[in-house]
């Protein structure tokens, strides 16, 4: 009956405008390069501060799951992940937009964020309190070994080019050590400049890497951006619905890979997306066409990724922990509304809970036909507008989405300069996603690495800390399959021909 | 050594630059205070510049898959590509003397002019210079009015 009441209320109509208007704002924001879901989310949050407590909580769930998704519009058309959540969704997102069929992309994306979505609140509903001794089961060891995982994709991106793309996620990796050591605090790689003393900042490196690069190929022809199709198709919805269907598997493994990095704190929907990517890889029979346009790719990232948006919340609203960084935007909020986090909120405050729980189904729900309009809207707007408009405002929004992240203009002159040498090294044959996954990786590799490391010297178990513990033997045990398994899979698959012939 | 390979020299040139970026990493972790500092850099320097190595080798025995034909550039718009990485960091150096909005403005009426291969007709000359002003500003008033993003306001003026 309460579970009944819970859900009235969650149905409101001012919940319910309040997620549809979150929704809606967040979409936008998560699309424009730069703007990140915590910045949507941080931006907005002062509104909640009059609002009631689930009223509030609803508005900044919508906003978040909304901005996640809108990540997945810029990273289809334009190959810049509007978030750093949706960068494995350029892989196959863009290719697909580029062979005309962006507004397929669009769709599939929009269900598979909705199915993530649904998988984290549904996860969230049901087993919050226990998922979150999840979170406290993993220590520096097991963040170093996710974090490798994460890097292992890199054989995965690197297009018959292993040894350039391994070379190039040590260059990621080193770009993400310059500045003030996490650890220790020395000043690393900086050369005596100013400028590089508070590191590179992921996101606008990654729009440097991912987006610049376009942009000069784009100004070098007179070709379109897009390949278009003859007739319009509309959002191809039946098509992204039959295909969702025949990947249900892929997208509720990946929603549920979602759910679990999610809870892991500061781990984040980039991470999720990747190892979901990564996962979907792994298992597809179509391997070959991962990275150049397979809708499995493209269904793998957006439903982890916002499937994080309920899984973080579960060490949130239990432990008091955030999960993702919007998380602690939210959490903030939560502290000045006078909500005690911790594992009594399910028993004291449960109309609370289970209130925002409703209004984040509601929201992820409304995200189906807000984000079909939204990405049609979109998608119809990248392929309409000529080239000559079309490439001085994507470079205009990557320096002030750049310059908002931090207000830095050395920010903007490091974003263009770093895109820049991505295509260089993107003309011999060093591709951007293995650069990219060193520098968001690096330091969560390298903290993990040295805690672990300064444990397991302290307790003179080194072998112990890195190989006795058993998620993290479960870990390695991963890497394993997906950097060798599709090499020992073909070899055995040519063993057996071999031995029929 | 076929024809093809001696035309690829690119590989071992693109390898020594990485030697050199891992060998100044590791000079440079010689001046760090604390082990817990130098270990990571300096481990995945060593990693970068053994790749390097393992990258010339395959291209000496001739295993190295073929590098992406740099040669194809010249069939395309260099001074264009040129011109729009010298706008975005001209934009970059710019913004702290013409302050957000001016740079914008330059900067999207150079990129614009960049990009166009369409003949000036007078509806393009009239629509798309308006087009350009109303995107920047929509995004300036966007960014400095609603999202509360200081933005530069440039010194020279």
């Amino acid at each position: 009956m309460a579970a009944l009441e819970n859900l009235l209320a969650a149905m409101s109509p001012l919940n319910f405008l309040l997620a549809l208007g979150g929704v809606i704002a967040g979409t936008v924001i998560g699309s424009l390069p730069g703007l990140t879901a915590t910045m949507a989310v941080a931006v907005l949050v002062p509104i909640t501060f009059s609002m009631e407590p689930a009223s509030a909580l609803i508005l900044m769930g919508a906003i978040y799951t909304g901005a996640i998704y809108g990540g997945a519009y810029s990273a289809i058309l334009i190959n810049t992940p509007g978030t750093p959540s949706a960068i494995a969704t350029t892989f196959d997102g863009y290719p697909m937009a580029k062979n005309g069929d962006g507004d397929l992309a669009i769709t599939l994306a929009c269900i598979a964020s909705v199915v993530g979505g649904l998988v984290g609140a549904f996860f969230l509903l049901i087993l919050a309190p226990p998922l979150a001794s999840v979170a406290l089961a993993f220590g520096p060891v097991e963040y170093f070994w996710l974090a490798i995982f994460g890097l292992s994709l890199i054989a995965a991106l690197s297009e018959g080019h292993l040894i350039k793309a391994l070379m190039g996620g040590c260059l990621g990796l080193l770009l993400s050590s310059i500045g003030v050591a996490e650890v220790s605090a020395d000043i690393r790689l900086t050369f005596g400049s100013q400028v590089l003393v508070g590191g590179i900042e992921t996101v606008s490196a990654l729009i440097g890497l991912y987006c610049v690069p376009v942009l000069i190929d784009l100004v070098a022809t007179p070709d379109k951006h897009l390949k278009v199709a003859s007739e319009s198709k509309g959002i191809r919805f039946k098509e992204a619905l039959a295909i969702s269907w025949r990947g249900k598997f892929n997208l509720l493994r990946s929603s549920v890979i979602g759910t679990m990095v999610g809870i892991l704190p500061g781990a984040g929907g980039s991470i999720a997306g990747l190892v979901a990517y990564s996962e979907a890889r792994r298992t597809a029979k179509n391997q070959d066409q991962f990275g150049k346009g397979a809708p499995e790719g493209v269904q793998a990232t957006e439903s982890a990724n916002n499937a994080t948006v309920g899984g973080g919340f579960i060490p949130t609203l239990v432990l008091g922990i955030p999960g993702t960084p919007p998380d602690a935007v939210i959490l903030g909020a939560l502290l000045v509304q006078g909500v005690k986090v911790g594992p009594n909120l399910f028993t004291s405050e449960s109309s609370i809970v289970y209130t925002f729980i409703w209004g984040l189904f509601l929201a992820t729900i409304l995200m189906l036909p807000v984000g079909l309009i939204i990405g049609r809207y979109a998608y119809s707007s990248i392929i309409a507008i000529p080239k000559a408009l079309l490439v001085p405002t994507v470079a205009f929004m990557t320096l002030i989405g750049t310059y908002s992240i931090r207000n830095s203009t050395s920010d903007v002159a490091i974003m263009v300069i770093l895109g820049g040498i991505g295509w260089v090294l993107g003309r011999f044959g060093f591709s951007a996603s293995p650069i990219v996954l060193g520098l968001i990786l690096g330091s969560i590799a390298e903290q993990g690495f040295v805690q672990a490391w300064t444990i397991g010297a302290a307790t003179e178990n080194l072998t112990g800390m890195f190989f006795g513990r058993p998620i993290s033997l479960a870990i390695i045990a991963m890497i394993v399959i997906s950097l060798f398994g599709p090499t020992l899979v073909r070899l055995l698959g040519r063993g057996e021909k071999e031995a029929t012939k | 050594m076929s024809e093809k390979r001696i035309r690829d020299i690119s590989t071992p040139f693109m390898a020594a630059i990485f030697v050199a970026i891992g060998a100044v990493v590791i000079w440079d972790t010689t001046t760090y205070t604390d082990a817990d500092s130098y270990v990571f850099p300096r481990t995945i320097a060593t990693v970068m510049i053994a790749l390097a190595i393992l990258l010339v080798l395959q291209w000496l025995i001739g295993w190295s898959p073929s590098a992406k034909d740099p040669g194809i550039v010249g069939a395309q718009s260099v001074p264009r590509r040129l011109a729009l990485f010298g706008s975005m960091i001209a934009a970059a150096l710019l913004m702290p003397l013409l302050g957000f909005l001016g740079t914008g403005m330059i900067a999207f009426a150079a990129i614009m002019l960049t990009a166009m291969y369409d003949p000036w007709t007078p509806y393009r000359f009239i629509v798309y210079p308006v087009a350009g002003a109303v995107i920047v500003g929509g995004f300036y008033l966007l960014f400095a009015r609603v999202l509360q993003v200081p933005l530069p306001e440039g010194t020279w003026f």
